[in-house]
């Protein structure tokens, strides 16, 4: 008897295995880079697939908050306008809500952005997200994904690439 | 064989229940093996994070995997050039967050890589080839010599050691670590 036990929980550790394998099948897996449509941009942007960044971050300049106070907290809830590109030069202008302002900490100090929410199209995928403004013009990528986006649907493989700027 | 030593009847139904077990499982097996077991077989899937260990010194860290990096890093607390048999060297410390001490390395230097900054000014690195320990897979991969003391992870994985090894699951930590542990 304990024989035979020792037999099926060997068969459900297996079970549990293929389960597993499919788990993992159910995400797709985007390259280094993909190419997004951004909805309230009516443009689509390659993208850098950045697993180092937290939230995704998006080329804006020109941002201006209407009835907008200096101190940005205070601003969170009200119409943010803002004018943004993609790496082919093609621009648009967004207007939508500010719904917070983030604390983003890198090598040079410490600087906030606003984040707006933004609906983002990548094959079959349809999902609205946060993301913050911030002036991209000296980077070569004017949209940068973050996990933010990945988590819980993509797996990052980055011998995939949907196009390269150089 | 298994069910020897029970009667016949109940061994029938065990063989009965043991072939229809073993039909479920290669019925499901082909079902999702196209879709991933394929890939993990060639690539190991990995997390936003895990361990890192430098060979031969050993020193194993937290590290940040960056799929947005092209080349990976290692924080350094200082480093010098030195000459060996006419050859330039560095030789650098590195700080185990792990085991609070001071490890010394010396290796080639490799090249100097020239690295763009957003509001601030071009720096310039040092670039040395390490032998790093990811999991159960060992490669030597370059590596850009970093002040990384602004952040929490001393080493940062970057697309030059993912590159035909790995993908990277988000929602995942220190995967690789269990696993080996689970191994030993």
């Amino acid at each position: 008897m304990p024989k035979s036990l020792r037999f099926y929980f060997a068969i459900c550790v297996m079970l549990f295995v293929t389960a597993s394998c499919s788990i993992n099948a159910s995400k797709q897996t985007v390259g280094e880079t993909a190419r997004i449509l951004v909805s309230e941009t009516r443009n689509s942007y390659l993208a850098r697939i950045d697993t180092g960044a937290r939230v995704t971050s998006i080329h804006a300049t020109n941002i201006r908050v209407n009835d907008g106070l200096a101190e940005k907290k205070d601003n969170v809830g009200k119409q943010i306008s803002f004018m943004t590109e993609n790496e082919s030069q093609q621009q648009s202008e967004v207007t939508t809500t500010i719904v917070e302002v983030a604390k983003i900490r890198n090598a040079q100090g410490v600087e906030y952005r606003y984040v707006v929410d933004l609906n983002l199209l990548w094959t079959d995928s349809n999902k609205t997200i946060r993301v913050n403004l911030r002036d991209r013009s000296a980077m070569t990528y004017k949209l940068l994904i973050g996990r933010n986006w990945l988590a819980d649907d993509f797996i990052v493989d980055v011998n995939k690439s949907e196009g390269v700027i150089e | 064989m298994l069910n020897t030593k029970l009667s016949n009847n109940a061994g029938i139904k065990g063989f009965v229940f043991t072939l229809f077990s073993l039909l479920f499982i290669t019925v499901s097996h082909s079902a999702t093996a196209p879709l991933v077991c394929k890939d993990i077989s060639q690539l190991k899937i990995i997390g936003e994070l895990e361990y890192v260990s430098v060979m031969p010194e050993n020193l194993r860290q937290k590290a940040r995997i960056d799929t947005g990096a092209q080349t990976s890093s290692i924080g350094i607390v200082d480093s010098i050039f030195f000459e060996r048999d006419g050859k330039k060297w560095v030789q650098f410390n590195v700080k185990d967050h792990i085991k609070n001490r001071i490890i010394k390395f010396e290796r080639p230097l490799k090249r100097i890589v020239k690295i763009k900054r957003h509001q601030a000014e071009a720096t310039e690195r040092p670039v040395v080839e390490l032998k790093i320990k990811l999991g159960q897979m060992e490669l030597v991969r370059e590596f850009s010599l970093a002040d990384r003391s602004q952040f929490k992870y001393p080493i940062l994985i970057g697309r030059n050691v993912l590159n035909n090894k790995f993908l990277v699951n988000v929602g995942q930590k220190f995967s690789s670590s269990q696993i080996k542990e689970y191994e030993q």
